[in-house]
This record gives C-alpha cells, structure tokens and sequence, in this order.
C-alpha cells in the first residue's frame, strides 16, 4: 500500500468517526438536515454504480425506495428490525431482477420512459392491493427507532455504497462495464456476458435503493403510496448525479451534498417556485457541466499537469 | 491431435433475411486449420451480414455454423467469442475513452482461453501489432492504422481459434498496406485461421490460398484464388456491380 492510499484511509476513517458523534451535538433541525444528507449522498452514488458506466438514465429510483418503505410499514411491527431490512433487500434485488432482466434490451430512450412508468405501476399495484385486500389507505409505523437510528444506518449503509462502488470499480465487472458504457458491441465481442453484467449492477443498486427507502420509513409515522412512490426523488437524484459526475464512485456524492442544501434552502425561501428554480438549475449543469464537477476537476488537473509539462519542456 | 485438413469452421445453408431481402442465402464454405479465406463479393452481396452470423450479432434464419465440433448458430456473440471466434469491423471500432492497454485487456479479461496463457501480455500484443510502447496512450489519439492495428490486436487477444477480418485493410496508403499485408501474413505463420472479407485484390492474391465469393446473397464460386479470380461469373458478378464500374 502506498502512502496516499494508507492517507485516503486515515481520512476516511476520520471522517467517519466524525460523522458518527453528530448526532449527539447537533440540534433536531441538523440532524434532520444530515439526515436527508446522507440519503440522497447514497441514493445518487447508487444511481451512479449502474448509470455511470452504462449511461442508462434510470427514473426507478422511486420505486426501489418505495417498495423498501413499504416493506417497514407492511412488516415493521412483525419482524425483528435486521429482518425487516433483509426483507426488504431481498424484494427489492427480485424486483430489479426482473425489471433488468426484461427492459436492459431497450435502448436509451425507452428504457427512461419505461423506469419512469414503472414507479408508477408499483405505486398503482400498492394502491390496489391496499384498497383492494388490506383494505386501507395508509399505514401507520410505530416503531422504535428515533432520528439518530436512523442516521447512524444510514451512515453505515453510505460507508458500504462507497465501499461497493470502490471494490466494483476495481473488479472484472467493472471493467466489464467501462468497456460496455463504450461500446456494447465490442464488449459482447471480448466475450462479456453484457446482460448479466448490467442486471448485476441494476441489482447492486437497487438494493442500496431499497434499504435506504426501509431505514428512511420510519421517520414518517404515517404512510401511504403518494408518500413513498414520490417521483420528484428519483428526478433529484439524476440531477444530483449528473452534477456530481456519475463515471466515479465518489462523483454523485458532489452532487448530492450542495444540490441537498441549496434545495432545502429553496423550498424554505420560496416554497412557490422552488420547483422552478430546480428546473433552471438542471437545465444549467446539463449546459455548463456536462461531465459533473468530477469533469471539471479532471479537466483543472490536466490543464495543470499540461502546464506543467510545458514548463519544465521549455 | 487436428489434422491439418481438418475444418476449423464450417458454414452450411446459412440464411438470413432482412424482410423481403435475402442477404445470405444457403452459403456454405469451410475454413481449414492455418489457411487465408478469402470473403469476396461486390458491395452489397452479404459479406458483413455473413460476418454477423458467424460471429453471433445476428441470428440465422436456418443454417449452421460449425466451430470445431459444435455449432454456434445462434448462440450469443459473448459465447462465440469466448470459444475462439474474434473479429475485426468494417468501421474500426476501439474503446476510445480507454488506454491502447485497456484497449487489449478487454479481449484478455473475460476469456478463459486467454487467461490461462501465461505468455499472452498486453505488451507482447501490441508489439505484435507494431504498437510497442503504446500500453498506456489513449486510444483517441491513435492515427487510422494505429487504430486498426489496436483493434486487431484486441481480437487477438481473445487467442482466436478462426479470427475474422471485415476489410482490415480498408482506407491504408500503398505503403502502410504493404504492412498491413505482412502482418497478416505473419499471423497465417503462426498458424492463425483467418477468414477475411476483402476488396484489395493485390492483398486477395498475395493472402489467401482459396477464395469464395458471393454474389446477392448467394455462393456463386468457391476455390483457389487464382481459378476462382479467372471465374467468368466472378468477373460478370463485380463488373455487373454499378458501384464497381
Ligand atoms: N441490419 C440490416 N437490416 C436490413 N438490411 C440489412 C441489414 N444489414 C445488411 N442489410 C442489407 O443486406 C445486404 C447485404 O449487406 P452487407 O453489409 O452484408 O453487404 P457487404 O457484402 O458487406 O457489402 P460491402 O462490401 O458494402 O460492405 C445489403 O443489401 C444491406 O442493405
Ligand atoms: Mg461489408
């Protein structure tokens, strides 16, 4: 190991450590705030494990988390928490299973419109059988679980989405994948299994999707469908990951923490038109940045080592 | 031990249609172990489509392709080309966001019959190609035959039993042909099995010990490159073709 890795990894550990005793000096308001910090930090890296290296723009987000958050409010009572939450991973990995298995065929644009439909039809599918079978319109969760339980899962499940996103990027499935995001043809041609690789990471990612839409679930002590199959979530992550740059594990994360702040700072100021506001500021990243501030940082450090190499030349 | 008669790949009844087209129809053909095949043909005939099936991006309408002793019509390109059967395209394709290292590491990683041999490195392909030096550039700044020397060297990687070659030689300058030829060449030396579609006939007569050629979909002459290059329906078969008067 070299000496900047063995750095990265006593800075992480820091920051790790640090970030788990905030709960016991912030007030109610922040811890909120970190809260919701940390969810879209996971949501958008895991949005970026499958979207970065394949390209595919997925608006399923919202379904992953809702079937995670129905889950908590279906069995939450029932179940010891640990099972609650493999529960939830379980329906949620055979979900995107089966979603991957049958839509990864599209092409792009089909494949946007057809994840955009599909929180839609789970939502419907929920609606349904609650109206239908449980015969209610929501649910209540009364758990006990308080707000810095569900920070510190949170946190841990952050420190495992990055840990996967490393490990993934380093392994054969993720070179499999680089080499699909840049052209499919030529990866079937070097013998990847490309199916099987992209319904894997879909998978991957959903997972994250799910947990987090469980660990989140009890925070609300009511649910119901229009609440956890909110499509605005899975709009905020692509915007998130996008600003972030999602072709590095650690770009979505850049994204989600100021796009975090500054919409909660919108909605707070101009509750009215902060969905307006939103709407100009993704229209100006996709302008100004199209690779994300991870772009933007690879672009300043090749400026730079150019500029150096033309110093030290002359 | 394979005799050295023994085909390697062998194409029969091969058909595909595209709506109302037939753009391979009933073709047949073999590839024997260490021999140059010429695909020949006017634009048009099915040459690529040919290519497409044998390689899996397309599926046929009947036939069967045999590699070795199985046959492969039909199945998924990634398990055509995990037993041995690597190609080259009309319009090069490389991995442009990726280093002439990782270009070659493609072909190395998800393959088996690569992995286990030790003596294959990314290094000694390139070299092999005339790309020496070259592991860690990014392959957007390749020049064109840089960029069709990268790609072979990608499908040679995959330890090809039958290396399939779609106008390799396509757009090269008179000198960089001549080592566009060599290289080829040397792969045939090494006992490489190459089936090579191709319009560049000084390339066709100095390569390939047989030829077959197609002609709208159809096998129209199949034999040494000399008699098959005499062929009366071969000469009325390319003359006939607007685009090569
Ligand atoms: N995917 C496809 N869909 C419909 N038609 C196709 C498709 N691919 C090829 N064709 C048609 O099939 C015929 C054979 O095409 P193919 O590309 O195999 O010819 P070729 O011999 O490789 O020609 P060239 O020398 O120009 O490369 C052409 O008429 C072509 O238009
Ligand atoms: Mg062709």
């Amino acid at each position: 190991m070299s000496v900047s890795q063995l750095l990265i990894g006593a800075v992480s550990l820091a920051a790790i450590a640090g970030l788990a005793v905030v709960p016991s000096l912030v007030d109610a308001y922040h811890l909120a705030l970190g809260i919701t910090l940390l969810q879209f930090t996971i949501l958008a890296t895991a949005w970026g494990l499958f979207s970065g290296p394949t390209r595919y723009v997925s608006l399923a987000t919202t379904a992953f988390f809702g079937v995670g958050a129905y889950t908590v409010a279906v069995l939450g009572e029932q179940l010891p928490w640990p099972l609650v939450l493999t529960v939830a991973a379980v329906i949620g990995s055979v979900t995107s299973a089966i979603v991957g298995l049958s839509t990864l065929r599209l092409s792009g644009v089909h494949f946007v419109i057809f994840t955009f439909g599909l929180a839609e039809l789970v939502k419907q599918l929920v609606v349904w059988f609650e109206v239908n079978k449980s015969r209610v319109l929501g649910r209540y969760i009364f758990l006990d679980i308080t707000q810095q339980d569900i920070y510190w899962q949170l946190l841990a499940l952050a420190v495992i989405v990055f840990a996967v996103g490393w490990l993934i990027a380093r392994s054969r499935l993720g070179f499999a994948l680089r080499i699909i995001g840049e052209d499919e043809t030529v990866a079937r041609h070097c013998g990847i299994n490309v199916t099987f690789a992209k319904v894997a990471l879909f998978v991957i990612s959903a997972v994250f999707m799910t947990l987090v839409g469980a660990i989140m679930a009890p925070r609300w002590t009511y649910i119901e469908p229009s609440i956890a199959f909110n499509a605005t979530i899975s709009f905020e992550v692509v915007i998130m990951a996008l600003l972030g740059g999602a072709h590095r594990v650690w770009g979505p994360a850049l994204g989600a923490i100021p796009l975090t702040l500054l919409f909660e700072f919108l909605s707070a100021r101009f509750p009215n038109t902060s969905t307006l506001i939103m709407g100009v500021v993704f229209l100006l990243i996709v302008y100004a940045l199209p690779s994300g501030v991870v772009g933007l940082i690879e672009k300043i450090r090749q400026f730079r080592r150019g500029s150096a190499a033309q110093g030290s030349g002359t | 031990m394979m005799s050295s008669s023994a085909p390697i790949l062998k194409v029969e009844g091969l058909t595909r249609r595209f709506g109302g087209l037939v753009a391979v129809n009933d073709m047949g053909f073999t590839v024997h172990a260490g021999e140059i095949v010429g695909l020949l043909g006017p634009n048009g005939s099915g040459k690529t489509t040919a290519i497409n099936l044998i390689s899996g991006v397309l599926q046929p309408d009947a036939g069967r392709v045999v590699l070795g002793d199985t046959d492969i019509a039909g199945w998924p390109t990634f398990k055509i080309a995990r037993l041995g059967v690597a190609r080259t395209f009309q319009l090069v394709r490389v991995l442009d966001g990726m280093t002439c290292g990782d270009n070659v590491r493609a072909g190395l990683a998800f393959n088996q019959r690569a992995r286990i041999e030790s003596d294959v490195s990314v290094d000694g392909l390139l070299a092999r190609v005339g790309l020496a030096d070259h592991n860690s550039r990014p392959a957007s700044e390749l020049t064109y035959i840089d960029r069709k020397r990268l790609e072979l060297a990608r499908a040679l990687a995959l330890r090809p039993s039958v290396l399939l070659l779609d106008e390799w030689l396509a757009g090269l300058n008179p000198s960089e042909l001549q080592i566009g030829i060599a290289l080829i060449r040397s792969l045939k030396d090494e006992g490489l099995s190459i089936l090579m579609v191709e319009h560049v006939m000084a390339a066709i007569r100095s390569l390939c010990s047989r030829c077959v050629v197609m002609s709208s979909g159809r096998r129209i002459a199949d034999g040494p490159t000399d008699t098959v290059l005499r062929d009366p329906a071969v000469i009325e078969a390319y003359l006939g073709a607007p685009e090569h008067a």
